[in-house]
């Protein structure tokens, strides 16, 4: 299936769920994926656990495609999300995690590699000092999760 | 006009050839939107559960609809297009048509408070059901109201980016967010009453399903 990855503006819960949806295609895939390590992404995603829906679902994608089809009509995907001073920052942040923080796994900065996959121009991985030479950008805007929740913070990219 | 005939007529007799007190269009929406009410808040409630506004406040998934977050938000995104296809094609013909004027109008507050304890001591009359008694006027213009606010509110949450001036109307993502809840909660609040009503005076029931 062709995918089309727009750049996204601040967070959108519908184009998060989207993705987070695509997954996880069919009950039984979900049942073959359950516990595996690709579900770990989706639960930091939504932070929720993760219960096999009715199978209505796939139906009910369908019109998600069209809601995609029907916004990408109405709306400007070079709209760009309202930013704040960085005294509205939320301190501290909240976050999903897969883990907790001292659970975290030790990564050897040295060796860290950052690999790109999917629909994407250049599948180059990158190393940290690659990656800190990147020019720097930050946005200080309104993270909001699928959940419902939202959160000011600083991006940098 | 066949409203205002029946508008106009002292009694409706109890039979099945009364005149029609909801036409056909109203009793189609009526019900059409009976199921997106019943899909929205089912889903919207799931949809809360992922991160609550208030801790003491949970739904239980036996009630909820989706059976997990990514699932109820697919149904509430799907059930979006049925409540507010619906909701509009029932707002402009009840402005068209006049019903709105007519029915719901004028709301004057000593009828609701007079009519409001005549319905405590159970003396409010159902004889004519084409004429709405002063509570239910303002139950019915408010829950109007209020379905206009749970849309425009749901739309800022849903684009808080797209439609940032709606969002901030509502006094920004995490304000609108209890807006939300709070017109879903007055909806809720609305339809126990208007269930439990229905059931006491069961011809509205029979009135709301074949028009008289």
């Amino acid at each position: 299936m062709p995918r089309q990855r727009k750049p996204i503006p601040g967070v959108d819960p519908k184009l998060l769920i989207k993705d987070a949806a695509k997954l996880l295609p069919g009950p039984s895939r979900r049942l073959f994926l359950r516990g595996a390590a690709s579900l770990g992404a989706l639960a930091t995603l939504t932070g929720c656990d993760i219960i096999d829906g009715p199978t209505a679902e796939s139906a009910l994608r369908v019109i998600s495609r069209f809601n995609d089809r029907v916004q990408a009509m109405l709306f400007n995907p070079n709209t760009l999300a309202p930013e704040y001073p960085e005294s509205a920052i939320t301190r501290p942040f909240p976050f999903n995690a897969y883990y907790s923080q001292d659970e975290a796994p030790e990564i050897d900065g040295g060796n860290y590699k950052l690999e790109i996959g999917g629909l994407v121009d250049s599948k180059k991985s990158w190393t940290l000092p690659e990656l800190y030479k990147l020019p720097e950008v930050s946005q200080i805007t309104r993270h909001v999760c699928v959940e419902g929740w939202s959160a000011i913070g600083s991006c940098r990219a | 006009m066949t409203i205002d005939a029946a508008a106009n007529s002292p009694v409706v007799p109890d039979t099945a050839k009364g005149p029609v007190i909801h036409p056909a269009w109203v009793r189609i929406t009526h019900w059409v939107n009976a199921l997106a009410m019943f899909m929205m808040i089912g889903s919207g409630w799931q949809i809360y559960d992922a991160s609550p506004l208030f801790r003491f406040i949970r739904f239980p998934p036996q009630i909820a609809l989706g059976e997990w977050l990514a699932g109820a938000l697919l149904w509430h995104f799907a059930a979006m297009w049925l409540l507010v296809i619906n909701g509009i094609v029932y707002v402009t013909l009840g402005i068209v048509t006049g019903r709105f004027r007519r029915k719901l109008f004028p709301i004057r507050p000593r009828e609701v408070v007079n009519d409001f304890l005549a319905a405590l001591r159970g003396k409010l009359s159902h004889d004519d059901l084409t004429v709405y008694n002063a509570v239910q006027r303002l139950l019915y213009a408010g829950v109007l109201l209020a379905g206009v606010v749970i849309v425009l509110s749901g739309l800022s949450i849903w684009k808080p980016v797209q439609l940032k001036y709606l969002t901030a109307f509502f006094g920004g993502y995490d304000f609108a967010r209890y807006v939300h809840f709070f017109a879903m909660a007055s909806i809720v609040g609305f339809l126990t009453v208007h269930v439990a009503l229905a059931l006491i005076v069961p011809k509205s029931l029979r009135a709301m399903i074949f028009g008289r």
